[in-house]
């Protein structure tokens, strides 16, 4: 939260369905491609009253100029997200929040995405592969079918690309965090994001394999800058007389996963 | 000719009337990449507490049609926090500090007010009494106008500076509390709080807040939020602060126009945070492009 925080006029550059029900949209916006680090979000709004508070979405990709986001048409906001193309505009207030922390010692990263949970694994890879390049990288991917596989060709180039379908549609038959249970490393570094249940699963191998993890959470919330408190998630009570909640926006929304399941 | 936006609430002389309303502005600092905390009329922190709060459990927000509904918990540092940790932050922005403050009983009450009124940082204090009073049987003191009227006294009693009676609008008539608090010595009167309601995910018809209940704002409480104000006016001789989905210039100047001296940006502050300080610009020229040259021109201008 110490870094600069703009709201800007971002004009779209691009809004494409990928999958069913899965939007892609590109924004011109400068003053937060030029900050951004990988898992940071950003709150969008449209104009008008209703909607009226603005939706929180993670980077999937920075340039020098231009973010990229991913999102699911479920209601009344990105429904009309779906429905606008370049070159109209959105208010963009960002970059928010605390991103990913990529060990600088560790040998090997492992980026374990879900669903929509995918999105800010594409920035996080590109990070890595750019300020380590010698460092190995697996990328895991999970979905309930392949169409959920989410920008499987980006990822492919920027290491070693595993993938699991619930429906058995691509690669494993059977749950992401299987994939990652059947690495079989010492040393290595962690970051999730995707479904609850998953990163839950995702910590708990990582903590059987004393492997550091952070995880990527989301939440209902109205500002994305730690004035409404309405992103508050219960941690793991460690000592007397500590706060109970941890806020999404504001100590989040990437986490150590020992901070909040132990 | 220069326009004067200045106006006042009793001693305190405010720049201009464009405030920020508690709960929706953190303790200031979160807001200072997008506002001049110094030139708004004031600025309200989070409500206090003698004791730190956790609040609520999740989830504590849902967007409602053109508002949204809370049940945060009053989650806050406590008084101690308050004043060794934001308040000489809060020195440092020059801006003028209103402290709201919350309890579970009188004394409660009394013992926040009595530890504010050595901070000269804060300007003047807002008392939230939407909150339960435990020590009777949690009925709310903004509900009854005896108990509205016991906060009040009891308050008065422990400062010299500026006491702001903010109003629950989940009452049956919210003149009769406002009377209560005026014969008690308020110096004013800030309304209103957010109007009890729900929402109900159809799908598992469970609540969709975790305390089933909440807080209802933005610009769908508006119009009510600007009756009460004027209905207020009408039956007071207090200065009024304005609240209530105000989200625009045109907003700000249907509650002067109805009647208030001041008024608080509640949950505009979330979608649009530099919104305070256009307002402050924007009711400047709106003043000059009619050819007045003070605010006071306008409030309680309203012909009926």
């Amino acid at each position: 939260m110490n870094l600069p925080q703009v709201i800007e006029q971002a004009t779209l550059l691009a809004n494409e369905m990928i999958a069913p029900e899965i939007h892609r949209m590109e924004l011109h916006a400068p003053g937060i491609s030029g900050v951004a680090q990988p898992g940071q979000f950003v709150m969008l709004g449209l104009s008008g009253l209703d909607p009226l508070l603005r939706r929180p979405f993670s980077i999937h990709q920075c340039t020098d100029n231009s973010i990229t986001l991913l999102y699911k048409v479920v209601g009344k906001g990105t429904t009309a997200m779906a429905q606008m193309g370049a070159p109209q505009q959105v208010s963009l207030l960002g970059p928010l929040g605390n991103g990913f922390q990529p060990a600088l010692e560790a040998t090997h990263h492992c980026l374990v995405g879900g669903g929509l949970g995918i999105a800010p694994m594409l920035f996080l890879a590109n990070h890595i592969r750019k300020s380590q390049p010698n460092a190995g990288v697996t990328i895991l991917l999970g979905g309930r079918n392949k169409q959920e596989l989410l920008a499987q060709e980006e990822f492919a180039p920027l290491g070693n690309l595993q993938v699991a379908t619930d429906d058995g549609s691509a690669g494993l038959h059977g749950f992401v965090s299987e994939l990652l249970e059947n690495i079989d490393r010492k040393d290595m570094h962690v970051y999730t994001c995707g479904p609850l249940p998953m990163m839950k699963v995702v910590a708990e191998i990582c903590r059987k394999k004393s492997w550091l993890c952070q995880v990527s959470l989301e939440s209902h919330m109205a500002c994305g800058m730690g004035a409404c408190l309405g992103c508050a998630v219960e941690k793991a009570e460690l000592r007397p007389n500590e706060k109970k909640y941890v806020h999404v926006c504001k100590d989040g929304p990437v986490f150590n996963a020992s901070l909040l399941w132990l | 000719m220069a326009i004067n936006l200045t106006v006042a609430i009793g001693d305190w002389q405010l720049k201009n009337p464009i405030m920020t309303a508690s709960g929706t502005f953190g303790y200031g600092e979160e807001f200072s990449p997008f506002v001049k905390l110094s030139e708004l009329g004031g600025i309200v922190v989070k409500g206090i507490s003698l004791q730190p709060r956790d609040g609520n459990p999740p989830p504590r927000v849902v967007e409602t049609a053109c508002g949204m509904l809370n049940a945060i918990g009053l989650e806050n540092v406590g008084l101690a926090a308050f004043i060794d940790q934001k308040i000489p932050m809060l020195a440092k922005t020059k801006a003028d500090v209103v402290v709201n403050i919350l309890g579970d009983s009188i004394e409660e009450y009394e013992e926040i007010t009595a530890a504010l009124d050595n901070e000269d940082v804060v300007k003047a204090i807002e008392v939230n009494i939407s909150c339960p009073n435990v020590k009777k049987g949690g009925v709310a003191f903004g509900t009854n106008a005896d108990m509205a009227a016991k906060v009040t006294d009891a308050v008065r009693r422990k400062t010299g500076k500026p006491i702001i009676i903010k109003l629950s609008p989940n009452v049956t008539d919210i003149v009769e509390i406002a009377k209560a608090v005026e014969g008690e010595g308020a110096t004013a009167i800030s309304l209103i709080n957010t109007l009890l309601g729900m929402a109900i995910d159809i799908e598992t018809r469970r609540p969709k807040l975790a305390n089933i209940v909440g807080g209802l704002s933005g610009p769908a409480i508006k119009p009510l939020a600007l009756r009460m104000v004027y209905q207020v006016a009408s039956a007071t001789n207090l200065p009024i602060i304005g609240i209530g989905g105000i989200s625009s210039l045109e907003d700000v100047l249907e509650f002067i126009i109805a009647g208030a001296t001041a008024i608080q940006i509640g949950t505009a502050n979330f979608v649009n945070p530099a919104l305070s300080g256009e307002l402050v610009r924007g009711l400047e020229n709106y003043l000059q492009n009619k050819g007045l040259t003070s605010v006071k021109q306008l409030a309680g201008s309203i012909i009926t």
